[in-house]
């Protein structure tokens, strides 16, 4: 073959080669190319039941990537924070985070708007929910689920009923006392028992609160500062009291009947973790699908029966009445009256306070 | 004779490059990260608020080497001696638990001292232990996982060390000072001395860093330096604290070192 | 004296296995609730369905993969420092030696940290490359410590004769130095797979979203701690105690050849 052949040869096939390639779609993006929608969720361990996914994917065609990979809000902000600063894909398209922490996402610009045109469900909204200092309007988020932080006991063990925050510092319970590692759920519990409002809190109230449990600490009242872990000590007996989350007491209710969960007589902490969509998503739409069939009240009712936690969908209770009726009257999943006129929301931090706050918790609960 | 200058120079370029980029480098950027605003404030901070946590961390440490080392001896002694045939196998015995994942291995710890468990019933049942006590969340058990974790590092050099030694010199030994315990002392302990110098630093440098025993068998009042720049790092995102809390980790990690072989080189010579 | 001795050497060893067996055994545990530290009752399910998580499976699964991926770089990387050093004498080697040993001498927490603090000023993603890199980066040490301390006593002179013999250096090393240093670098390279499987803390500073299987176990404890952990870690254990077999007994068998 000649010189000039071969080149002409070359020629031919990177550009035979090149076609191919770019019709396949290989080098293109691959979320476009025809085939499978994913949608790519990130949420907390145990948060859900087994049928959600499975229904909506056959219901919608939509293939779901659920990754239970969110155990600490800073530990998961920490990971998302960089690449989405960077304008980088995370690789998710829903994402629950407590109210705090989606707060600071939706600030620093690192969540889309939801469509409220892809989501007809959204007149479900418990009036609670319709509102939040921390995303007003609710133009970013909605509530996965709503939950109460309270203290958790094994009447057994303490041997008496649990009333007030005071108790956890009861010197009966040395050694035998957990309280949990997010800063706003024990500083604020802690700071009811002291009479003192987390919804209205100044530096001065955690300073006290801080203080309040960093002695507790250094003198072996506290044996642990835990994440969900306190429910296996709980359930065996190694722990009297804990601060603890109304789900899961609920879901070990099960197995340890006798494990109580109990709003404290000065008030109980009011959370929600919230679903958001990062702002590197490609899939909005898809996104929104899930979100919108989390809204149907039947099967936010599905997601409960299992989470154990507060819907924040109207006619989610009638619903349940009819797959789990004792769970559809649990007062940790169906709160009476009384205990929500004693549940306080912790406000809304700046970044400033948040970071002062949460040295001064680190330092109290030793480092 | 210039291709025999090239080779080795070829040869090592590769690997000292990766080192250059990925050892040397990130130490100077974590340098440069611990210097804030004004540059002394990580290090004022880190001074100020931890002298506790290293104090501890190094306590710690020191008390896993040196149980470590009273666990090891023995059984180096047994391997370098008295195998014979079974050596090979020891040897691989020894290694094997390091096949499941140093995790699951303190994971497992703390299913051995649970509060309902065997080990602590035992220790209850002699006094060891008060009636309503526990190993978990104390400084026993994070001081029993970091001994346990690093114990081969202390059985390998030690034992590699005394299998050097030349088998006539302690026969000699022993014909010389009639007791076996004398020609211990006198011959071959000291020969073993630079076995033992180096699984002691192999034990004592990762141990004062480490975090994972602290949190995951130890209390809030138990809490290592380790644990403290990972939460600085990774969810505190207070780099110049975090970096200045490393580079005061490593600081005191080679005065310690320096002092204790200036301290065993003068009792050689004395 | 000597039965008290081997008695001690014995308790040791025991001692270094009690977690091991509580490892295995409560991988046929069927746990109460979330956690596995207190048996309950004795249950094949966990080993009936042990990919039951996905969660877990990925992390295993990326675990293997970056093991495989750093052992074949860090093994290359090894032997040729190794292969330098034993057989060449050259100015800076004792600066290479320092080099090698330094990694070993700093704290995990150090190099982990220190090497993300690389990649947040270089503005590099955290992720799978990040955790490869990692891991070539302290296993390479390891790597050629084992098979420098396997060169000792090699006769280089055969390399020599084999050259005076016609052979290119290619082929000597081909011919001559690969099969002898083979051993070496095989141990080596399961000693770096070992060590980048269980590595936990430098990959907790690099891994970014990533979870290979140490990282799960972590992030576990706060959570729920399923049988199925263990189920893998005896998988794990049983698997190198074949391999470890195989090669001892392959070992052997070219010994008696020779």
């Amino acid at each position: 073959m000649n010189r000039w052949s071969r080149r002409r040869f070359l020629r031919t096939g990177l550009g035979a080669t090149a076609g191919a390639l770019a019709g396949s779609g290989a080098l293109g993006c691959r979320s476009s190319a025809g085939g499978a929608r994913v949608v790519r969720i990130s949420n907390w361990p145990l948060y859900i039941d087994d049928r959600t996914v499975p229904d909506f994917q056959r219901a919608t065609g939509i293939t779901v990537q659920y990754h239970e990979d969110i155990n600490d809000n800073n530990e998961f902000f920490a990971k998302i924070a960089a690449p989405l600063e960077r304008g980088q894909s995370i690789d998710r398209d829903v994402i629950v985070l407590t109210d705090w922490v989606a707060g600071r996402v939706i600030r620093l610009g690192y969540a889309t708007p939801l469509d409220p045109g892809g989501f007809p469900n959204r007149a479900n909204l418990i009036t609670l929910a319709q509102d939040a200092d921390f995303d007003p309007g609710r133009r970013y988020s909605v509530p996965w689920l709503f939950g109460m932080v309270g203290l958790g006991y094994n009447p057994r063990v303490t041997g008496r009923e649990i009333t007030s925050v005071s108790d956890l510092f009861d010197p009966a319970f040395k050694g035998r006392v957990t309280m949990v590692t997010e800063m706003r759920d024990t500083l604020g519990l802690v700071m009811l028992g002291e009479g003192r409002d987390p919804a209205r809190c100044t530096a001065d109230d955690i300073r006290v609160a801080a203080d309040r449990v960093k002695r507790a600490r250094e003198s072996g009242q506290i044996r642990a500062f835990t994440g969900n872990d306190y429910t296996e000590d709980l359930a065996n007996g190694n722990i009297a009291v804990a601060i603890a989350w109304s789900g899961d007491i609920q879901g070990l209710h099960a197995d340890n009947p006798d494990l109580v969960w109990v709003a404290p007589r000065e008030g109980a902490i009011l959370f929600s973790d919230n679903m958001l969509i990062p702002k590197s998503s490609d899939r909005v739409a898809l996104a929104m699908a899930w979100i919108d069939w989390c809204y149907a009240p039947a099967h936010s009712a599905q997601i409960v029966s299992r989470a154990g936690y507060i819907s924040a969908v109207q006619g989610a209770i009638p619903e349940l009445e009819r797959i789990a009726p004792a769970l559809a009257r649990s007062p940790l999943v169906n709160p009476p009256a009384s205990v929500l006129a004693g549940l306080r929301n912790f406000r809304t931090l700046s970044d400033a306070e948040d970071a002062s706050f949460s040295r001064i918790f680190l330092d109290a609960i030793g480092g | 004779m210039r291709r025999t200058a090239l080779a080795p120079a070829l040869l090592v370029l590769p690997g000292v490059a990766w080192l250059a980029a990925f050892f040397v480098l990130p130490l100077l950027t974590l340098a440069r990260t611990s210097f804030g605003a004004p540059w002394w404030d990580g290090y004022a901070r880190a001074v100020t608020g931890y002298g506790t946590v290293f104090a501890r961390s190094f306590g710690f440490a020191a008390l896993a080497t040196l149980a470590a080392l009273v666990l090891a001896y023995p059984l180096a002694y047994v391997l370098a001696f008295r195998a014979g045939r079974w050596r090979a196998l020891l040897l691989g015995l020894v290694i094997l638990p390091f096949f499941t994942t140093f995790l699951v291995r303190t994971f497992a710890w703390k299913t051995i001292l649970n509060d309902g468990g065997l080990v602590v019933h035992l220790l209850q049942a002699v006094r060891l232990v008060p009636a309503d006590g526990r190993l978990l969340d104390t400084a026993w058990a994070v001081v029993g996982g970091l001994t346990y974790n690093f114990l081969p590092f202390m059985i390998l050099p030690i034992y590699a060390s005394l299998e050097k030694i030349d088998r006539r010199l302690v026969e000699a030994a022993q014909d010389l000072f009639s007791s076996p315990a004398r020609a211990f002392r006198l011959v071959v302990l000291p020969l073993s001395v630079p076995g033992v110098l180096a699984g002691s630093l192999l034990t004592f440098i990762p141990a004062a860093g480490d975090f994972v025993n602290a949190e995951l068998l130890g209390g809030p009042n138990q809490r290592m330096i380790g644990s403290v720049i990972q939460a600085q790092f990774l969810q505190g995102r207070d780099y110049p604290l975090a970096a200045a809390l490393s580079f005061g980790l490593m600081a005191l990690i080679a005065v310690g070192v320096l002092a204790a072989a200036r301290l065993l080189r003068e009792e050689q010579l004395a | 004296m000597r039965r008290l001795l081997d008695a001690a050497a014995g308790l040791v060893l025991a001692y270094l296995f009690l977690p091991i067996l509580v490892i295995v055994a409560y991988s046929f545990n069927s746990p109460a609730g979330k956690f596995n530290f207190v048996w309950k009752g004795f249950s094949l399910d966990a080993w009936r369905d042990p990919f039951r998580y996905p969660a877990l499976v990925d992390a295993m699964r990326l675990s293997i993969v970056v093991a495989s991926v750093s052992t074949l770089v860090a093994t290359v990387l090894g032997t040729m420092l190794a292969l330098a050093l034993s057989r060449y004498r050259f100015r800076g080697a004792g600066g290479v030696g320092l080099l090698l040993v330094l990694p070993l001498a700093t704290p995990e927490v150090v190099l982990g940290s220190s090497l993300l603090s690389l990649f947040l000023a270089s503005h590099v993603p955290t992720g799978f490359a990040t955790i490869v890199i990692a891991h070539v980066m302290f296993s390479v040490s390891y790597v050629a410590f084992t098979v420098r301390a396997r060169l000792r006593g090699f006769d280089w002179s055969l390399e020599e004769a084999a050259m005076d013999l016609g052979a290119g250096p290619w082929r000597v090393f081909r011919t001559i130095t690969l099969p002898l240093i083979t051993p070496g670098v095989v141990a080596a390279a399961m000693l770096a797979f070992a060590l980048s499987l269980d590595d936990f803390v430098i990959t907790l500073f690099n891994s970014g979203n990533d979870v290979t299987y140490p990282l799960y176990v972590y992030g576990a404890r706060r959570a729920a701690f399923p049988p199925q952990i263990n189920v893998l870690a005896t998988a794990i254990l049983a698997t190198s105690l074949a391999v470890l077999g195989v090669n001892a007994w392959w070992q052997r068998r070219r010994m008696h050849a020779a």
